[in-house]
């Protein structure tokens, strides 16, 4: 889900507690003040939510199906974010570690290149850009035919 | 296919100087614009006169800009000149205009136009947002197939008026709704 808040890690955690997961990960991204040798102040980030929702979901019922996952959860910020501060979290529960990986990276990856979040870099040198969430600055490719399939 | 055109061609007699080259932080306008067109996985064009054609060679790469063809041409002016001339050298693409001055618009109301064209386009010639009761002609998606008719009554001097806001009046027009709150976010800044 999209959210403008800070994102609460340990309360999401804690709601995720499951008796039959031998594994929890979590994955933090948070702002760093260095991309492509520039220094960065901050970020901000927008997302178009109605749809980045729905596809944050199918990206975790996608996972849960394909790496048998017990739970799955991914928040992503939007706003602005200072340098440190959390802008995306994924955690995944299975029953053993090497699902709740594959699973989390699975989710990770696909909301970064997929979902429709956008972020604006601030530099140092008082220029900035927006720009694809992912820094491979590939175009939201499964877009199109997402939008064409699921309305 | 859809190409994103960022328009600035205008006078900018009010503002007293070319408002694409104008800065919001270290930034020009155009490459603002230009940016926020590129988010949403489009090819994007620089629509620019023929005196800024150098000038503007100067911050985008040479084969981004697309020239104005002389006002006597459509013997019209302004925006809707710009626009077909666009359309003249790109007659297959649905082009996706964007005005430089619209500084405060956000990616994700682009984003919903874009999406509002990919599902309705064969029901549509134009895909826009209405403000207040009028059309957002500056932020606005126009058909190739539309463009191609325009174009020919332009070329016959056979438009009755010569505004964008007319053209979106009469053609098969999806007009989207704005919130109030998102109001200030169409703001043109064509006044010093």
């Amino acid at each position: 889900m999209i959210t403008p808040h800070e994102i609460p890690i340990e309360r999401l955690l804690a709601s995720l507690q499951n008796d039959k997961a031998g594994a929890s990960v979590l994955f933090v991204g948070s702002v760093r003040n260095v991309n492509k040798e520039k220094e960065v102040l901050w970020l901000e980030y927008e997302a178009f939510k109605p749809l980045a929702d729905k596809m944050i979901n199918k990206i975790k019922e996608e996972a849960k199906s394909k790496f048998n996952l017990i739970a799955a959860i991914c928040v992503h910020r939007v706003g602005k974010l200072k340098i440190g501060e959390t802008a995306v979290i994924v955690i995944t529960l299975a029953m053993h570690r090497k699902e709740a990986y594959d699973a989390n990276q699975f989710i990770i990856d696909k909301v970064k290149h997929e979902a429709p979040i956008w972020k604006k870099e601030y530099w140092k040198d008082g220029t900035y850009a927006w720009g694809h969430n992912c820094n491979c600055q590939l175009p939201h490719k499964d877009l199109q035919e997402y939008l064409l399939n699921h309305k | 296919m859809l190409t994103g055109v960022v328009f600035c061609g205008g006078k900018s007699s009010r503002m007293g100087s070319d408002k694409g080259l104008l800065q919001k932080g270290n930034v020009t306008w155009a490459e603002l614009a230009f940016q926020k067109l590129q988010c949403l996985g489009i090819k994007v064009i620089i629509s620019v006169n023929e005196t800024q054609q150098q000038t503007y060679g100067q911050i985008f790469s040479k084969n981004l800009l697309m020239v104005d063809k002389p006002t006597s041409v459509f013997n019209l002016d302004g925006p809707l000149n710009g626009l077909l001339s666009v359309h003249k050298q790109l007659p297959e693409r649905d082009l996706f205009i964007l005005a430089c001055d619209m500084t405060d618009i956000s990616i994700p109301l682009l984003f919903k136009l874009k999406d509002a064209f990919i599902t309705n386009r064969l029901k549509y010639d134009y895909f826009t947002y209405v403000n207040q009761g009028d059309y957002e002609p500056m932020c606005a998606i126009y058909s190739s197939r539309k463009l191609h008719e325009i174009y020919k009554e332009a070329l016959d001097h056979l438009l009755p008026a010569f505004s964008m806001k007319y053209i979106l009046s009469n053609g098969q027009t999806l007009g989207i709704p704005i919130d109030k709150s998102e109001t200030a976010l169409f703001c043109n800044y064509n006044q010093k």
